[in-house]
């Protein structure tokens, strides 16, 4: 009865903490099952697709190296395919689609990476003109089975009819390689049948692509390695392990963001938690001294007093945890919603595991017990007749600040405020320090958001400048620069070489690409993560800064290119500089450079191009219909579709992050304001017949939190900012990089919403200083 | 030895109020009708048991508090209806209040505590004076806790008497001191109103107090039961009890 009483009472400041633990115990649980849910979901998904384990691709490799590469040792099975890049037609749609062929068994699912039809059916055997394609491409394009749509299929426009649509467990994640942007609008999976595709492509008997499951415990290295010699003359581009396969990556890389998020989050959230829940409860005990002394005269034991504010701090936690575990269904249903935005299962149901709710219990558990314990510590050490006298009178004296002469020049009204925060050092840390925990939140959020506009700018307004670029199906002779040139709008070509390599550095081995480039390249440059031009020196090599450093090696160093096309040569070259990217690993060299270690004459791979706006159409019509264009990406598209599928989820998670800083800036500012009134209550009320106004009090309460908060922004800000350096390091990639800078914005918008949140909480104590009896605390001697 | 204090001006002037609380479902009446004047310059003991409506009478005298029924005015001013803010600036204006737990800044050190209220007065004193006058001349850096209970009483009075307030009330101002300690305090009340010609009233559950006092009114169950004038007014330290 007296527990219910006392919450009753101090129902402020518990629905503050309440609010506190339930965002807390929210984030866990929305974190930790919906990490479970894509963990479970991703290995039943890839034993029951029968994942592979090594990605395999190549120009053209006879069908009778199947049995071979089955021979190797730790090889399960191997599936050969035929797999090519396509330009497509789209209904609807006015510029160019792309999108990637694979081939499928004709009478039925393959054995490795099977598909999963979601609707129609499977491809009849021989016929040449069906498909079934993705679902995430068929729900971008509003497609059906049934549906026509045009594809190049070596060289000639195919109408090609949808019979079925599926998801693969390759491609959870439909990403257009070389690009960080999902859109699934204009890239899209489709599977053809082997026969067809074989002989559109000059592939009968023959496979460019090949998909490897090893045995258990078997060493993917070594078997890479075997494939590798196996493949080599048959103009491998390397084979991969999942790892480098990009959708695998992007969902692990996705899983381990999860489980750090379940980590810190809540952490934050616990912590001031606790703190909240320390000051309340002391401040509990101080006021009910003489009620601990009764029961400890009328003899009620240690224990039974312990329990009582144990009690206390769980029944308030309890409360958070409710509120946490449905708040959390919620979030984590939503975050289901939203990855399955990106990320295609055949079911992804959320789901909170049991293991989850017992966790978040526990931890509500450990955080009522950890926040009770100094408060039953102190109740415990109270001797009964001393408990029974008033608290003796708050001992200050003359401390350090008064030796600090500008506190001589201040009121006593300033004094007051000064002295109060003196003398809780700890208390007025630990606050200081939420507060500025909270700011940092704020800074590190807008930070990435601030970070996604940088790599936006940097990207397309600095590096990548051409409206479109074009990549070939096989690499063409100079001349093609000429025909590209011709093509409508087109006012400017910078063709390019890009050739896959092994670079080779001590027992370091990296499998990428390099590019070659123009020496004066006006629309695609080379840029840094701020966007500053790196120009590529005519001889030697320049490598990523990030392979540099995972390498360990420097500017000066050799490093050998071992070329994964044609006969595979081997070369060293000197590392002439190193570049900050934002995107992948790549490696640059001049043109001629290039040209030279492949023994051509100036052949490309593709070419960036600056197309007439007022031609894009025409661009578009006639880039639909060249055979020999395997792709094509336009600016103006990408742009589009990161405010398509990234603006609203920013928004999203910035309000999140927002509300996330407010709530422990407001737990934190109300819970310290109601206790500093519970505890100043008599002086405020003396205030008040000596004739002090109502505001003139809000100031002496006020000020101390406003004090504090002088204090923790500028430490909320440094903090956020440290923190915000170790953001690019942590979450670098061999995809992404990402720039660092704090804007003074940044900061201004941190401050002003923690402002306005304190704001908030001094609204409501204020309220509470109009109701303050005057008369009842003249009497009472605490 | 008597000054007749009726032939200068009523300060207060309280006809017929009542005050009844609501505790929960019972009602309690603190004061009925009670009808009293206090005159400039007088020293007033009020004296009654707990429970008495002593303190209830001296919070409404001093603006904490209004009556239920009845009228109260204060130099003509009605504090019946006034407002929280008149009320407010009643208080910072007029009233010094002296208490029996002294309610000083635990925070802030006797000269501080003094301060606090000259820095909003309109002709306060200089606030070392005011310690002075209390006998702290010595003790002005200290911290409450680092003084008595009469040398924190003390603090008190100095800080209800640096503004030059008209009237100084005190409820049970030697409640929670030994004798020789109490006596001191009384001393300097009564130096306060000699050389400050503050009036003052003093609430007191003590007959032995009522000795020093211009004139006594004793309170029983919320009434005015007897009025009496002492033919000879006693000096603090004759008093015994």
């Amino acid at each position: 009865m007296k527990l219910i009483r006392e919450i009753g009472h101090m129902r402020g400041q518990l629905l503050a903490i309440v609010i506190v633990i339930g965002s807390g115990i929210a984030n866990f649980v929305a974190f930790r099952s919906v990490e479970a849910s894509l963990v479970l979901t991703q290995r039943a998904y890839y034993e029951e697709s029968q994942f592979a384990d090594v990605f395999i691709s190549a120009r053209r490799v006879p069908e009778s190296v199947h049995d071979r590469m089955q021979a190797i040792p730790g090889v399960a099975h191997v599936e050969t395919r035929v797999v090519t890049d396509v330009m497509l037609d789209i209904p609807g749609l006015n510029e160019p689609a792309s999108g990637l062929i694979s081939s499928i068994p004709d009478h039925g699912q393959p054995l490795l990476n099977r598909l999963h039809v979601q609707s129609g059916r499977w491809i009849r055997a021989g016929a040449d003109d069906e498909v079934i394609v993705s679902s995430a491409f068929a729900e971008a394009n509003d497609l059906q089975p049934g549906d026509i749509f045009s594809a190049v299929i070596n060289g000639r426009w195919r109408p090609l009819t949808i019979v079925g649509i599926a998801l693969s467990s390759e491609y959870v994640l439909e990403i257009r390689p070389g690009s960080f942007m999902i859109d699934n609008k204009r890239y899209g999976i489709m599977w053809m049948g082997r026969n067809a595709l074989a002989a559109a492509y000059d592939m009968k008997g023959a496979f460019n692509s090949a998909l490897v499951r090893l045995e258990p415990g078997a060493s993917e290295r070594t078997v890479i390695e075997e494939l590798d010699v196996i493949l080599k003359q048959y103009g491998s581009f390397g084979a991969i392990g999942r790892e480098d396969q990009m959708s695998h990556r992007f969902l692990t890389d996705e899983i381990a963001g999860l489980r750090i998020q379940a980590l810190i989050v809540p952490s934050i959230f616990l912590g001031v938690a606790i703190f909240l829940l320390n000051i309340a409860l002391l401040r509990l005990v101080s006021t009910q001294r003489m009620y601990i002394a009764i029961l400890k005269a009328f003899g009620y034991g240690n224990v039974r007093i312990a329990l009582h504010y144990i009690g206390f701090g769980i029944f308030s936690v309890a409360g958070g945890t409710l509120l946490g575990l449905i708040g959390g269904y919620y979030i984590g249903d939503w975050l289901v919603q939203l990855y399955t935005r990106f990320y295609r299962f055949p079911m992804l149901r959320f789901d909170m595991p049991e293991g989850v709710i017992l966790g978040a219990v526990g931890l509500s558990a450990l955080a009522a017990v950890l926040g009770a314990v100094s408060a039953v510590r102190t109740a415990l050490k109270l001797p009964p007749a001393e408990a029974m006298r008033p608290e003796a009178p708050r001992n200050y004296r003359a401390g350090f600040v008064e030796r600090w002469p500008i506190f001589r020049r201040l009121d006593p009204v300033m004094l007051m405020i000064v002295r109060n925060i003196v003398r809780r050092p700890v208390r007025a840390s630990i606050g200081i320090l939420s507060v500025a925990l909270a700011m940092s939140i704020l800074v590190m959020g807008r930070y990435m958001v601030e970070m996604f506009d940088t790599i936006l700018d940097v990207q397309f307004n600095r590096a990548a400048r051409e409206d479109a670029v074009v990549t070939f199906v096989l690499p063409r002779s100079a001349s093609a620069t000429m025909d590209l040139l011709h093509l409508p709008g087109v006012m400017r070509v910078e063709p390019f070489r890009t050739v896959g390599v092994d670079l080779e550095f001590g027992r370091h081995i990296k499998r990428t690409s390099v590019t070659g480039v123009m020496s004066m390249p006006d629309l695609h440059r080379v840029s840094d993560m701020k966007g500053a031009y790196r120009p590529v020196a005519p001889d030697g090599i320049t490598i990523s800064a990030y392979l540099a450093e995972k390498f360990g090696a420097s500017v000066g160093d050799t490093i050998t290119v071992k070329l994964l096309e044609g006969d595979r040569r081997s070369a060293p070259f000197i590392i002439h500089s190193l570049v900050d990217e934002i995107m992948g690993v790549q490696a640059y060299m001049s043109s001629h450079t290039l040209a030279h270690l492949l023994r051509e004459e100036g052949s490309l791979s593709g070419a960036y191009l600056q197309v007439d706006e007022q031609h894009l159409q025409e661009f578009y019509e006639v880039v639909k219909r060249t055979p020999t264009i395997a792709g094509v990406m336009l600016r103006n598209t990408a742009i589009q579709s990161f405010d398509d599928n990234y603006k609203e989820n920013m928004d999203v998670s910035s309000a999140y992050l927002v509300a996330f800083a407010a709530i422990i800036a407001f737990g934190v500012v109300y819970n310290s304001a109601r206790i500093a009134l519970s505890e100043r209550g008599n002086e405020l009320a003396s205030l008040r017949v000596l004739g002090f106004t109502r505001t003139e009090i809000s100031v002496v309460l006020l000020g101390e939190q406003v004090v504090l908060m002088l204090v923790a922004l500028p430490v909320g800000m440094a903090l956020g900012a440290y923190l915000s350096s170790l953001l690019p390091d942590a979450m670098a990639t061999d995809l992404f990089r990402f720039p660092f800078s704090i804007t003074m914005r940044n900061l201004g918008l941190g401050s002003f919403t923690i402002i306005v949140t304190a704001l908030v909480s001094g609204f409501f104590i204020r309220r509470r200083l109009q109701k303050l009896d005057l008369i009842a605390v003249l009497k009472s001697r605490e | 030895m008597h000054e007749d204090h009726t032939q200068r001006p009523v300060i207060f002037n309280a006809q017929h109020i009542g005050k009844t609380y609501t505790m929960g479902e019972v009602e309690v009446v603190a004061l009925h009708d009670v009808s009293l004047t206090i005159n400039s310059g007088e020293l007033l003991v009020i004296l009654g048991a707990s429970g008495s409506g002593k303190s209830t009478l001296l919070n409404i005298l001093g603006g904490l508090d209004v009556p239920t029924t009845g009228t109260v005015s204060y130099r003509g001013q009605d504090l019946t209806n006034a407002d929280d803010k008149a009320l407010t600036l009643f208080r910072r204006k007029a009233v010094g209040f002296v208490f029996q737990f002294y309610n000083i800044i635990p925070s802030l050190t006797a000269l501080e505590n003094v301060k606090l209220v000259t820095d909003i007065a309109d002709d306060p004193m200089d606030p070392r004076e005011a310690l002075e006058l209390v006998g702290l001349g010595d003790r002005m850096s200290h911290f409450p806790a680092q003084m008595s209970g009469g040398e924190q009483q003390r603090v008190a009075i100095a800080r209800a008497v640096a503004k030059r307030p008209d009237v100084l009330l005190c409820d049970e101002p030697t409640g929670a001191l030994d004798f020789t300690t109490g006596i001191l305090v009384l001393d300097v009340i009564e130096k306060v109103h000699r050389e400050l010609d503050a009036t003052v009233a003093l609430i007191t559950h003590n007959a032995g107090i009522a000795d020093m006092a211009d004139r006594v009114i004793k309170m029983r169950s919320g009434e005015i039961v007897e009025e009496l004038r002492p033919t000879v007014r006693k000096m603090p330290k004759d008093l015994s009890w």
